[in-house]
């Protein structure tokens, strides 16, 4: 797994390459961390090209969601069909400092909206 | 010895004195005689040479040893007889005589034959009436010169040993005190090995405590020896570490004469450097053998406790999972067949649970849920899981909010990760089937030949403190059949792509039909063919019949609330 830190329109966004596993969730938690930094309320994840959440994956996405509750949110773009599933079934898609977008363009246009 | 000269001219050898009567006559010619026999039977060569060089008398001696008759000899002149002399010089030499009287020095003879042979001559010069001679005494020396020859090569011999020996040599005189103590030596003689090696110059006739001062205080052992050997005589050999010259030191002392000594030594640091290296490899070598040896008992008895940790752990691991996994045999109006497995990555307790178990109200609870995590940590966070739902939903008889309090309490313990699970509530009486689910898979409730998922939404447990979870009613129809499972079974994954929750409905579709007990292990088995064999996550299966209203009786009692 890679992450590429990069940031649309002023939000920070990660895109994250390779599964998330056991063995790259560590990575991906420092990755966030660092993109928040102490004060962070918004972030995106670019997941396009992110096949596989295992539950060390899912437990960063809830820790950052923690984290920014109440006071902000987190974006994930272009979920797989299976990461998608994932994130329903855990609850992560109603959750309300969840967003969900089909592509970045839609998150682009929610920032300007 | 001095002999009376007799008249050459007369015939015989004898000389003839004259008396003044017959008795003293006889007298001084039985004197003559004896002498005259004495002179010719000497073993000493006589001779006596005229002024002009030619020989006048040659005692037997003489003649034996030049190989010449009485007769012959005195046709003999001294040239003949000694090539050291020759006419020319022979004046001198005759004037030289006469003025000394006598002199003896070493020269050389040649016989008749031409042998040479060393000689020592004592020439005395004798005048008497006009008439001079000399007296020539000779001793054939050969022996003797040979014998000093050969003292002297051997001497040479030793003298070039001496000189050249790559052993130091050190000729001393040992010094004693009033009570016989060695106190000090004398340096006699030494050779230029011993310059070289003890890088001492001058040291003949010196004390060697002025030499090398402190000697006796830096080897007082040296002094021992040398004055040991010097007052016994019997030598001595042996080792020292001299440490004014910095240097190892194999000495050979002897003694040549009572308080003499000689002392041969050679530098042997360099062997005893290259011993001491290899005396300390050899001990590195021992300490690193002896250190490799404790190592390999720390290490065997450190595999020894690992063993037995894991054999502990081992055991402890199998009776938390069957704690987690203890489920009743059978309850009424229900079948169940359940199944657990490990991940194939690590095996070691997961942690999945799952539980089916009397609620209130005659209800049946069915739990099952997933730790995020494995290990000791994840088995007890699911232990402490179930028992909380347990003991709510004696409590509380909407599955949402005993999730909720559940979750609540989990917030509060802080605990790492999270939790899903899902948790319903079945009335064997009506068929009713309460769930809840709290980020947790779906189950799949195959009624005659559709199979549908439960749908329930809501985030884990253990993540935020005020979640709310809501509750779905469904009315399950007699012999349907409900698969609560966790996500290891669904996420079993081949090539990027995962089992999921359609192809294990299609899966529990396809055996269905089959016998209960069955139905866990078939369909992972499904999953696991899809993926290879592989296992991402441990992966737990419940399978529950509904028997109907009729099948099971309802245990008296039971309190409608």
């Amino acid at each position: 797994m890679k992450v590429l830190a990069t940031s649309l329109s002023g939000v920070p966004l990660l895109k994250v390459i390779g599964d998330v596993d056991h063995s790259t969730s560590p990575a991906l938690d420092q990755s966030v961390q660092e993109a928040l930094g102490p004060n962070g309320m918004r972030l995106f994840l670019d997941l396009a090209d992110c096949p596989y959440f295992d539950s060390g994956g899912l437990s960063v996405l809830l820790c950052t969601l923690r984290q920014l509750s109440g006071k902000g949110w987190l974006g994930v773009i272009a979920p797989g069909p299976n990461v998608l599933r994932l994130f329903e079934i855990l609850g992560l898609t109603v959750a309300p400092d969840f967003r969900v977008f089909a592509e970045t363009a839609d998150a682009k246009a929610a920032l300007e909206g | 010895m001095r002999t009376e000269v007799p008249e050459p001219e007369e015939a015989g050898p004898f000389p003839i004195g004259v008396g003044r009567d017959v008795t003293e006559r006889k007298q001084i010619e039985e004197s003559l005689r004896l002498t005259q026999l004495s002179v010719d039977r000497a073993a000493d060569l006589v001779h006596w040479v005229a002024c002009d060089g030619r020989l006048v008398y040659a005692n037997d001696s003489s003649c034996r040893r030049f190989g010449y008759s009485h007769e012959e000899i005195l046709t003999r002149t001294v040239f003949d007889l000694d090539p050291t002399m020759t006419p020319e010089g022979w004046p001198e030499h005759w004037q030289e005589l006469k003025r000394c009287g006598s002199m003896t020095f070493e020269s050389v003879h040649r016989t008749k034959e031409g042998q040479l042979y060393p000689v020592e001559v004592t020439l005395n010069y004798f005048g008497s009436g006009g008439e001079e001679y000399i007296v020539a005494f000779a001793r054939d020396v050969t022996e003797r010169k040979q014998g000093e020859d050969a003292f002297r090569e051997s001497e040479e011999r030793y003298r070039t040993l001496f000189e050249n020996m790559l052993e130091g040599f050190a000729y001393c005189q040992m010094l004693l005190d009033e009570g016989d103590r060695p106190v000090d030596f004398v340096y006699l003689a030494v050779n230029p090995a011993f310059e070289w090696l003890t890088g001492l110059r001058d040291v003949v006739g010196r004390r060697v405590t002025a030499i090398i001062p402190g000697i006796k205080e830096e080897a007082p052992e040296l002094f021992e020896i040398y004055g040991r050997v010097a007052s016994s005589g019997r030598p001595e050999r042996f080792e020292i570490d001299f440490t004014p010259l910095s240097k190892w030191l194999d000495v050979a002392v002897s003694s040549p004469g009572t308080g003499y000594f000689v002392a041969v030594f050679q530098d042997i640091t360099e062997r005893k450097l290259a011993e001491a290296e290899r005396e300390t490899l050899r001990e590195k070598e021992q300490e690193l053998a002896e250190e490799l040896a404790a190592q390999n008992e720390e290490l065997r008895a450190a595999q020894a406790e690992t063993a037995r940790l894991l054999e502990e752990r081992g055991s402890l691991v199998r009776r938390l999972q069957e704690a987690l996994l203890d489920i009743p045999q059978e309850l009424p109006g229900v079948k169940f067949a359940h199944l657990y497995r490990s991940a194939t990555r690590e095996a070691q307790v997961g942690g999945d649970f799952y539980d089916v178990f009397e609620a209130k109200q005659g209800r049946i609870g069915l739990l099952i849920g997933d730790v995020c995590g494995h290990g000791v940590e994840a088995a007890r966070v699911a232990t402490l899981v179930k028992d909380t739902v347990h003991a709510f939903a004696h409590q509380f008889r909407r599955p949402h909010v005993v999730l909720r309090e559940a979750n609540r309490l989990l917030v509060e313990k802080r605990l790492p990760g999270f939790v899903t699970a899902f948790l319903g509530f079945l009335d064997p009486e009506s068929g009713m089937f309460t769930y809840s689910s709290a980020g947790h898979p779906a189950p799949l409730l195959a009624t005659d030949g559709q199979i549908g998922l439960l749908q329930s939404i809501g985030l884990p447990l253990g993540v935020f403190p005020d979640e709310r979870y809501r509750d779905t009613e469904t009315e399950i129809q007699e012999g349907s059949l409900l698969l609560l499972y966790t996500d290891g079974v669904t996420e079993a994954r081949l090539n990027g792509d995962i089992f999921g929750e359609e192809r294990l409905a299609e899966a529990l579709g396809r055996v269905r039909d089959r016998p209960l007990e069955m139905l866990p292990s078939l369909l992972l088995d499904e999953a696991l063919g899809f993926s290879g064999g592989r296992l991402e996550d441990d992966a737990a299966l419940l399978a529950v019949n509904y028997l109907g209203k009729l099948g099971g009786k309802r245990p008296s009692g039971r309190e409608q609330a």
